[in-house]
């Protein structure tokens, strides 16, 4: 949901406006939002997982309002009903919160197993490599970093054997790296071992090596060539837009992305598509699976990996003498964190417009190129008309609030 | 049936059938995205001046060429004009129009 449709019943629910909210436990999550009663039966986590006992009582614990009573109702319908409640209503205990590395090194010999195939073996072969991939890159970059996992606070809570055995698979790894520690740690859950081979793919490139490189967003080789990334980025550094097949609508939720369009021309955009093939869909599924390609691809899968890739192609560019191919301007991790590429919707969300604004106030403005203050610029000079130019009122009150009234003093 | 050779560029082919086993060939060099090097460029630039439909694909004018997906996972040659619009056009019609 927009953040600023959010903020927007946050405000009216707080203010009484809206006495009763029904909704997903998505929008009581990460939101400022309280309220006297809670009804629940049977909440899911996405589709149809039953909530995990902590988040039961996180949401719980919304119930009763600061300042204005001493506790909240918590009422829950059904409780006996199985197929609402499968694993009953959660009783009171304590969760500790467990780090992710313990529990994978807990298992065992699987973490030092995996490291020692992890150079040779084709990526596709490696077993449990979700598990595994995320810590053993964290583990190789404290290597890189530290000489030694033994050095690290990590190794006291496990039993000397097993950080022996790491340590010596771990430096058999690094033994064969030109990546830096530096280089690694600017890409957290992105092995070095990844990073290595996607280097030496680089250097093997037979082709011409400017189109190794991303092209413009809005050029036309831009989709293809950022599928044909993904495809790099699954062979060599790690199969993170998997399966190849899948390439494509990757690459083009990714462009879409970064164009600016908002999440529900992306989501009309995909109903016409199913109608134009005439492929049948059922409008929630379609919805929230759009959404989760934007969550899970375009804003975590993509930047990450694309960010590494990134990297390691400005370093081969540099080490054979073509730094004039290295672009300027903001870099794709953040691009694709904010889901903009040119310059004047970048502007527009550093004065601090929400990203349905942005993309809104852009169309009309409809020029790439403005800086901060032409921006400003820009909706000075049409303050008195932003009401009749078509945009809807809570944009309009952003725009207000963000741009008119905090303008930036100019010394 | 004669051979009727082909000239496209500074390249002599005696069959249609070698001038378009040599385009193919050029076409799988490239992974999709790719825009056409210089010296593929001008050969590429004689073979669409072949195509049956020739004055529509070029235009205004080419102003490069790139490789992009076409339909069923393959790929195929695109015409880059220089008043910004794209059109792909195949090999076929390049070499077995005339």
């Amino acid at each position: 949901m927009p953040s600023l449709i959010r903020l927007e019943i946050e405000r009216l629910f707080r203010a009484g406006k809206i006495r009763f909210l029904v909704c997903t436990s998505t929008l009581i999550e990460g939101v400022n939002l309280s309220c006297r009663t809670i009804v629940l039966r049977g909440p899911r986590k996405g589709m149809d997982h039953p909530m995990e006992p902590h988040d039961f009582w996180n949401l719980a614990g919304r119930a009763g309002r600061w300042g204005d009573e001493f506790q909240g109702n918590i009422i829950c319908i059904d409780p006996e009903d199985k197929n609402a409640w499968p694993t009953g209503v959660p009783a009171r205990a304590r969760y500790p919160i467990k780090r992710e590395s313990d529990a994978v090194l807990e298992l065992g010999d699987g973490m030092a197993n995996y490291l020692e195939k992890r150079v040779s073996k084709d990526l596709n072969e490696l077993k449990d490599s979700d598990q595994y991939e995320q810590v053993g890159a964290y583990l190789l970059t404290t290597f890189l970093r530290l000489g030694s996992i033994s050095a690290a606070s990590l190794s006291k809570r496990h039993d000397a054997t097993s950080i022996a055995r790491l340590d010596s698979v771990l430096g058999a790894l690094a033994d064969g790296l030109e990546i830096s520690a530096s280089m690694a740690a600017r890409h957290p859950g992105v092995s070095a071992v990844g990073l290595q081979r996607l280097l030496l793919a680089f250097r093997a490139y037979q082709g011409d090596i400017e189109n190794l490189l991303p092209a413009d967003v809005a050029s036309q080789d831009s989709l293809d060539r950022i599928a044909t990334i993904m495809l790099r980025i699954n062979r060599h550094l790690f199969p993170a837009f998997s399966p190849d097949s899948r390439v494509r609508l990757y690459a083009l939720i990714v462009v879409r992305w970064l164009e600016g369009q908002s999440l529900s021309k992306m989501i009309r955009k995909n109903i016409e598509w199913h109608e134009e093939v005439n492929r049948p869909f059922k409008l929630p599924a379609l919805i929230r699976s759009t959404m989760e390609l934007v969550e899970q691809v375009a804003r975590f899968k993509a930047p990450k990996y694309l960010s590494a890739y990134i990297d390691v192609l400005h370093l081969h560019l540099r080490q054979v003498g073509r730094s004039d191919l290295i672009a300027e301007g903001l870099d794709i991790g953040t691009q694709l964190e904010f889901g903009v590429s040119s310059k004047t919707l970048f502007s527009l969300m550093e004065l601090g417009l929400s990203r349905m604004s942005a993309v809104a106030l852009y169309e009309k403005i409809s020029r790439d190129d403005l800086d901060k203050s032409e921006c400003v610029a820009w909706v000075i000079e049409r303050q008195n008309q932003l009401g009749a130019m078509d945009i809807p009122a809570i944009i309009v009150r952003e725009v207000r609030e963000r741009i008119l009234i905090n303008k930036p003093r100019e010394s | 049936m004669p051979a009727k050779p082909i000239t496209l560029g500074s390249m002599y082919f005696k069959r249609r059938g070698d001038a378009k086993a040599y385009l193919k060939q050029m076409l799988n060099k490239y992974e999709v995205g790719d825009r056409v090097s210089a010296e593929d460029e001008t050969i590429l630039r004689a073979a669409l001046a072949h195509h049956s439909e020739a004055v529509a694909k070029i235009g205004c004018g080419i102003s490069s060429f790139s490789v992009r997906s076409a339909d069923f996972g393959s790929q195929c040659f695109w015409v880059n004009r220089t008043d910004g619009t794209t059109e792909k056009f195949s090999i076929s019609a390049c070499i077995h129009s005339k």
